[in-house]
């Protein structure tokens, strides 16, 4: 079982039920090296224990480091690191430190209260608390207990409980029956002493007035000279809620009180909030299609639970006109906060391609393009109507494009229709045979056919094709795909036999308009070895994932020989060559398409 | 003390240097005495700037009646640390820069700063920094603020602000019906 980890290594242990035989093992898979770790004595069951996994400790060991915390500026690797155990035994918190090249533990122990419940680990301490007043606190790197109690009556109630954040190294008193943020002291270490550090309970001022029930209750002579935000002047209230960086927030104190309410309602704050925050959208709900004819209707959707404050019923697909029973809507694609759906019955000719928005329950009907195009096999993309480049326009019931790709015969055609027209623009490219689809990136369509590697591209935006062929012998490609580099160029990856990726880059100064030209920039040869993994897995392959990152990234699937079949998922950074193990396996999940709303500046009509 | 830091470039240990030399006397309203580094209140407060170019500094203090001397302290604090605390020239540039794209996230000595501040403190200091022009350190005092009401529900943000809900029911209601309508971009 792995207990912690830190940088390239890795705490595990191991463990039988009765605790005969314990084992501590500390290990870096990247260089299959290992290293037992002697057990502390007495001997510490490793399963309940807090183990931690610390760096070598800047130099020489622990006495040294006073205020350093965990964080010491230490190095780890094999040979500097330590170990932090820390377990509950006979009445006594102990702990103990293992520092790599020495054979014992450091040990010490403080006498723990009949009852004790850990707070949590920040700022290089890890803390506990007797679920009165008081606290106890370890500094994990140099062992050394202090306890100190929280001097205020008001904090003893055992009905409350301590929390810490972590970043401010706060002690947080909640009353958990109404789970209210009663208060918030702040634990400050009180100067470096000769004896040590102490720890003294700071009560913070503005997060002590937190509720003012507290006050009533405990303190009612709190904050004698009451200076109240709203005392202050509306500029800056409104740069106050300027910083906030979600537009939830800013609504969420749009509904504290009326004047603030009134503050977002002034025409220009929305404008300056997009300024600076620029249209950040926020999911707010997902759809997804239902498979199976067995369920007709319309698609599923999911409240995003970041949007709870806005009512499910505002994404209800159910204004959409339903044709038949049999009749089905799916969902092609989603923009910003309008939906592309098509509804096709087999048996009859009737096809049907609308856009709509879910949250003010309009749809269009787009006008099928002459001659048709199958809906569902076509690929069909919402894009917003933007007059020049790709980026920077809306999306809205009134401003949109819908893209059809599809493949008749020998040629891909695409079709593009705009709101508010009535036709459809349309332009097609002579292709080999059995032409693939790669995928999409950096505004352009990409697909791969033929012996010789042709790859046409489509400009989305332009509805301009291109077409090349990949230099070199491709004949034996397993996969295709595209990734885009941090600064947004785009790669092709060829995953060719021989676990040999071909990265094929666009070639500067081609000649402008002339036919482009791709050059192979690299190649990488994947083997078990570049992947830090052991050598009896010998196959690799490009998932169907598209990489959605910025980096450059390809994802590789490995099946382990024999009887044991492994199957992971590793992310791979073409760039810097990291490599990184993914979670959970490759599934063609149901596909979930967002709807992606943003501030508005309805929100002005509506604050007022 | 940090005049070591700038010692790679000349330009910088000049200015501190003439920061030493050259010092303004602060007068809050209850007749406190603060000296600031003349360069540093030129450079952050836009009204101190002001005064210092059109010579209406007083040497045995100039009054600044608007703000008591728990906030004035807090404002030459800063103004000091903030002349400390260049290192490079990078820094500047990017001091300068902070007009045409605000909300700089603080730095770390900034975010400490306004961090061990009170309640009261705080409010009093956003206040000293509107009055005297000092646009980095309001935005610094904002965010600082802002951050308290992140994530927070209405209800939170109301306990933690003191700020009385003047919204009856319905009007509640109606927001939160209409929030939807908010998210909507056109």
């Amino acid at each position: 079982m792995i207990k912690d980890s830190r940088e390239s290594l890795l705490l595990i242990y191991r463990e039988n039920w009765n605790g005969q035989h314990r084992d501590l093992i500390i290990c870096k898979p990247l260089t299959r090296r290992q290293k037992v770790i002697s057990p502390p004595k007495p001997s510490v069951s490793y399963w309940d224990a807090i183990a931690v996994l610390l760096d070598g400790g800047g130099g020489d060991g622990l006495e040294k480091g006073g205020g350093g915390g965990g964080d010491g500026d230490g190095v780890i690797s094999m040979a500097s690191f330590r170990v932090f155990l820390c377990s509950y035994e006979g009445g006594r918190i102990n702990a103990c430190m293992f520092t790599s090249g020495s054979s014992s533990w450091c040990n010490t122990s403080i006498h723990m209260p009949p009852r004790l419940f850990p707070i949590g680990f920040a700022a290089g301490r890890r803390y506990w608390h007797d679920g009165e007043k008081m606290v106890i606190a370890l500094d994990q790197s140099t062992l050394k207990f202090s306890s100190f109690m929280l001097s205020d009556d008001k904090y003893s109630d055992t009905s409350m409980r301590y929390g810490l954040d972590m970043e401010m190294m706060d002690a947080v008193v909640v009353d958990y029956k109404t789970k209210a943020v009663l208060a918030e002291v702040a634990i400050a270490v009180k100067g470096t002493s000769p004896l040590g550090d102490q720890l003294m309970e700071v009560p913070r001022a503005p997060k002590s007035q937190l509720l003012s029930e507290f006050n009533k209750m405990y303190s009612p002579a709190m904050g004698s000279h009451d200076v109240l935000l709203l005392d202050l002047p509306d500029d800056i209230l409104e740069l106050i809620l300027l910083s906030l960086h979600s537009p939830l927030w800013v609504l969420w104190a749009a509904s504290t009180c009326k004047r603030w309410r009134r503050i977002i309602s002034t025409t220009g704050f929305i404008r300056r909030f997009r300024a600076i925050h620029g249209r950040r959208p926020i999911v707010a709900c997902s759809y997804y299609n239902r498979h199976g004819i067995l369920c007709p209707g319309h698609p599923h959707f999911q409240p995003s639970p970041y949007a709870a404050v806005v009512n499910a019923r505002h994404f209800s697909l159910n204004f959409v006109p339903a044709r038949s029973d049999e009749s089905r809507w799916t969902i092609k694609d989603s923009h910003g906060s309008l939906l592309l759906l098509y509804s096709e019955e087999p048996m009859s000719r009737h096809r049907d391609l609308i856009v709509c928005e879910p949250l003010t329950r309009r749809h269009v009907v787009i006008p099928p393009p002459k001659p048709l195009v199958f809906y569902g096999s076509a690929i069909a993309v919402l894009l917003a109507a933007d007059d020049e480049q790709g980026g920077g326009s809306s999306i809205g019931m009134s401003s949109f494009r819908v893209l059809l790709c599809s493949q008749e015969g020998v040629r891909i055609r695409a079709c593009m229709f705009t709101s508010g027209s009535f036709y459809w623009r349309e332009r097609s490219i002579p292709m080999p045979p059995k032409m693939l689809p790669i995928g999409f990136a950096g505004g352009r369509r990409y697909w791969h056919g033929g012996e010789k590697m042709m790859v046409v591209a489509l400009d989305q935006s332009t509805l301009k094709f291109s077409s090349f062929v990949l230099p070199g012998d491709n004949k034996d490609r397993r996969k295709v795909s595209l990734t885009i580099d941090r600064d947004g160029k785009v790669r092709i990856v060829v995953d060719g036999q021989g676990n040999i990726l071909k990265i094929f880059v666009t070639q500067k100064g081609g000649g402008g308009k002339g036919a482009e030209e791709w050059a192979l920039e690299r190649t990488i040869h994947v083997s078990a070895a570049m992947l830090g993994l052991p050598p009896q897995l010998q196959f690799f392959y490009l998932t169907w994932d598209q990489p959605e990152d910025a980096g450059m990234v390809v994802r590789i699937r490995g099946y382990g020989g024999g009887a044991s079949r492994i199957m992971m998922r590793l992310h791979l950074d073409m760039e810097t060559m990291e490599v990184e193990r993914l979670p959970g396996r490759d599934m063609d999940y149901m596909k979930v398409i967002p709807i992606r709303v943003s501030m508005a500046s309805k929100v002005a009509c509506l604050y007022q | 003390m940090e005049v070591d830091k700038g010692k790679g470039e000349a330009e910088e240990t000049r200015k501190v240097a003439e920061a030493d030399r050259d010092t303004v006397t602060l007068k809050s309203s209850d007749g406190k005495l603060f000296e600031v580094s003349k360069e540093a209140a030129a450079r952050l407060s836009t009204v101190l700037a002001g005064m210092i170019a059109g010579g209406s500094i007083d040497d045995n203090g100039t009054d600044l009646k608007q703000i008591g001397s728990e906030a004035l302290e807090n404002v030459v604090d800063y103004c000091n640390k903030h002349a400390n605390s260049i290192p490079s020239a990078a820094l500047i540039s990017s001091s300068i820069s902070f007009n045409t794209a605000p909300f700089k996230e603080p730095e770390e000595w900034e975010r400490k700063f306004v961090d061990r501040l009170s309640h009261d403190a705080l409010f009093d200091l956003v206040e000293a920094a509107n009055f005297l022009g000092m646009e980095r350190l309001l935005d610094v005092t904002c965010h600082k603020i802002s951050e308290m009401m992140k994530g927070k529900s209405p209800d939170q943000i109301r306990e933690v602000f003191n700020i009385k809900n003047d919204y009856t029911k319905e009007e509640l209601e109606e927001i939160r019906q209409e929030l939807a309508w908010a998210f909507y971009d056109d």
